[in-house]
């Protein structure tokens, strides 16, 4: 009898039924069809699901496209909320995923129109433009960061989007094209309108224009 | 990898940072755990639909009987020494040199400021209606469930809870200012149509006739104390201010056959604490480079400030925006500028966090523009000192290390070791090691 069995047999006899096999349930992860109907049988407990599946990819969309921004926290949560509340819409269940992120684009461009709406009647002043603990060690990049979102704000809503996912977040065009339900060749052509709008602008920044010099990128 | 490429990418990597900061996704989590989510609606049997229906039926019946029952108190409005009731479609007209106090049973109390006129429109259990018809007026009003306060100023309209604001209301230049201090209030009417929530230390100056709107944060609010005087200079404030002496000829007019009457005691003291000066900032140079700043056209912004004088904008902004004209300074490459405009930042106030944030500042524009690194690091040294834990602590000390490597101090190994300790994958790691490792 090898040691260890030896060792094993002695230690059932001192402690009998510490021993006995016995199965352990651990928390599979669930498909995304699994989780939909879940969702759409016992919402109430599923919604913590949803949320850590997706929350940093929804909270990820919102930051590029909205920059610094103090709404984000309560889009967040709408976002979650309208997918809870209208999962049933949902046709293809294996397609959750694009489908909250397509929610979170619709939330950000709502609130980007309802700004501009706002600021044509000027009901949105200078100084409510949001500002943000800087994360970086370069007081640079943070102020890029901030100027970039302020010439961003200056560029058509959906030419905006496109950018932002496309430039900024590195999303496919294909699936920029799902998220935003346009033709692809209109996302090529709203992201090649805005890299042109953008850089125009951001030359005229002189925060931006330091970093779209050649060989002058602050460090 | 182009320039466009590469901005993107600090831009993305400086997001991804902030996201991994903060509990935002911790919070929305709770949020949403916690929130009465209307869950899709499911199929259920007729009867179960009737039940409802008859359910519901009763419960407003129930409603309606304790909305009566429980509807707030009788409110009565009185002012001066022996309050003297006020009765619906009663005008309060403060003479020259004194306020009206109006006080109501559930301990509100309004202040109409002298000069100043306000008219109750009316009285009720669930509604209060009050029209600033010229002048001035502070308001702290006692929220009450089921009571509705507006206050109607020209073509704007307050809708009020709990709270506590100034309002200022100038017919014949048509210029509405509403400074709230706490609590939230709700703007209607003219270019708020759809109705603009406003909230503690927000500022709002509006003109119908102009279309214009301006809201602000922090600017300075509190309310009139000597001889009510309005300035409107074109490059200076505005000035208001009133006086608190004791009202001796405040005429309260009560509508013909009413049975209230405002006798000889309009003559009521001012409530305490509810005085001291307003300066409202309405010079058009003031927000001219507030503009430009915003709009990162930092030497345009600076232009605009010197023509009416760096030094007096210094004396004179609020602490936000001379935290704006500092950055705007330090952006536009003008460092001793933005110097100045930190120290007197740090001067004038010397409490807020922003005080804490100039000192920071104060570091990298030492160290960022002029290149003085023992300076930038007696700045960094400050900020720490003054903010032990504070949103920038880590930023300090890697700056601070940095300060010191570039200073040449043999400091700067010790605090790379306890840089590299407290925060092992921060931005400034690398450097913290490779000094480590050199020395």
């Amino acid at each position: 009898m090898p040691m260890a069995s030896r060792t094993l047999a002695k230690l059932r006899s001192l402690h009998p039924g510490a021993f006995e096999s016995r199965v352990v349930r651990l928390p599979l992860p669930e498909s995304d069809a699994a989780l939909v109907s879940h969702l759409r049988t016992d919402p109430g407990s599923a919604r913590a699901m949803l949320f850590d599946r997706y929350a940093a990819d929804v909270e990820r969309v919102l930051c590029r496209i909205l920059g610094p921004d103090s709404e984000i926290d309560d889009l967040l949560h709408e976002v979650f909320i309208v997918a809870i509340t209208s999962i049933d819409t949902l046709r293809d269940a294996g397609r959750l995923r694009s489908w909250m992120i397509g929610i979170a684009v619709h939330k950000a461009r709502k609130l980007i129109r309802q700004r501009k709406i706002r600021r044509l009647v000027r009901l949105v002043a200078p100084h409510e433009l949001h500002d943000y603990e800087a994360a970086s060690a370069t007081a640079e990049v943070s102020e890029a960061l901030r100027q970039t979102y302020r010439v961003l704000a200056q560029l058509p809503t959906d030419e905006r989007i496109a950018f932002t996912l496309r430039q900024i977040d590195g999303m496919e065009l294909l699936a920029i094209a799902e998220q935003t339900r346009v033709s692809l060749a209109t996302v090529k052509r709203r992201v090649a309108r805005a890299q042109k709008t953008f850089v125009t602008l951001a030359r005229q920044n002189e925060t931006l224009a330091e970093w779209l010099e050649p060989g002058t990128v602050p460090q | 990898m182009t320039t466009l490429d590469r901005l993107s990418a600090e831009i993305a990597r400086e997001q991804d940072e902030l996201m991994s900061r903060g509990d935002r996704l911790t919070n929305a989590r709770r949020r949403l755990l916690t929130t009465d989510v209307g869950f899709p609606r499911r199929r259920v049997p007729a009867w179960v639909g009737w039940a409802v229906a008859g359910t519901s039926a009763i419960a407003v019946t129930t409603g309606a009987l304790l909305s009566h029952f429980l509807a707030p108190d009788e409110l009565v409005a009185t002012t001066g020494e022996s309050n003297s009731p006020i009765s619906a479609n009663a005008r309060l007209d403060a003479p020259e040199n004194a306020s009206i106090p109006v006080r109501f049973s559930d301990g509100t109390q309004i202040e109409v400021a002298p000069r100043s006129r306000m008219k109750v429109i009316s009285i009720g259990r669930r509604d209060v209606r009050l029209a600033m018809e010229s002048g001035h007026a502070g308001f702290t009003v006692v929220h009450a469930e089921r009571r509705r306060w507006e206050l109607r100023a020209g073509p704007f309209a307050v809708n009020i809870t709990g709270t506590r604001f100034d309002v200022a209301w100038d017919p014949a230049q048509d210029r509405f200012d509403l400074a709230l201090t706490e609590g939230q209030v709700e703007l209607t009417g003219c270019g708020f149509s759809t109705g603009r929530r406003l909230v503690a230390g927000q500022t709002v100056r509006a003109s119908c006739r102009d279309g214009s709107v301006e809201i602000a944060y922090g600017r300075a609010v509190p309310w009139p104390t000597e001889s009510a005087t309005t300035s409107t200079e074109k490059n200076g404030p505005a000035v208001i201010s009133s006086s608190v002496s004791a009202p001796k000829s405040a005429n309260v007019t009560s509508p013909p056959g009413s049975t209230s009457h405002a006798g000889p005691a309009a003559d009521a003291k001012i409530a305490a604490g509810a005085n001291s000066t307003t300066v409202l900032h309405s010079s058009s140079t003031t927000s001219q480079w507030m503009l430009l700043a915003e709009q990162g056209r930092f030497k345009d912004a600076l232009a605009a400030v010197d023509r009416t004088g760096f030094a007096a904008e210094c004396s004179r902004a609020q602490v936000d925006d001379l935290a704006l004209l500092a950055d705007a300074a330090r952006s536009a490459r003008e460092p001793q500028k933005a110097r100045r405009a930190f120290l007197v930042l740090r001067q004038r106030f010397p409490d807020t966090s922003q005080a804490g944030v100039a000192a920071f500042k104060l570091g990298v524009l030492e160290f960022d523009q002029i290149g003085a690194y023992m300076d930038a690091a007696s700045w960094f040294r400050t900020y720490l000192a003054e903010n032990p834990s504070g949103p920038l602590t880590r930023e300090a000390r890697g700056r601070l290390m940095e300060a010191m490597h570039r200073a040449g101090s043999t400091d700067a190994r010790v605090l790379a070791a306890d840089y590299l300790h407290d925060y092992p994958t921060g931005p400034h790691a690398e450097l913290a090691q490779r000094i480590v490792d050199a020395q």
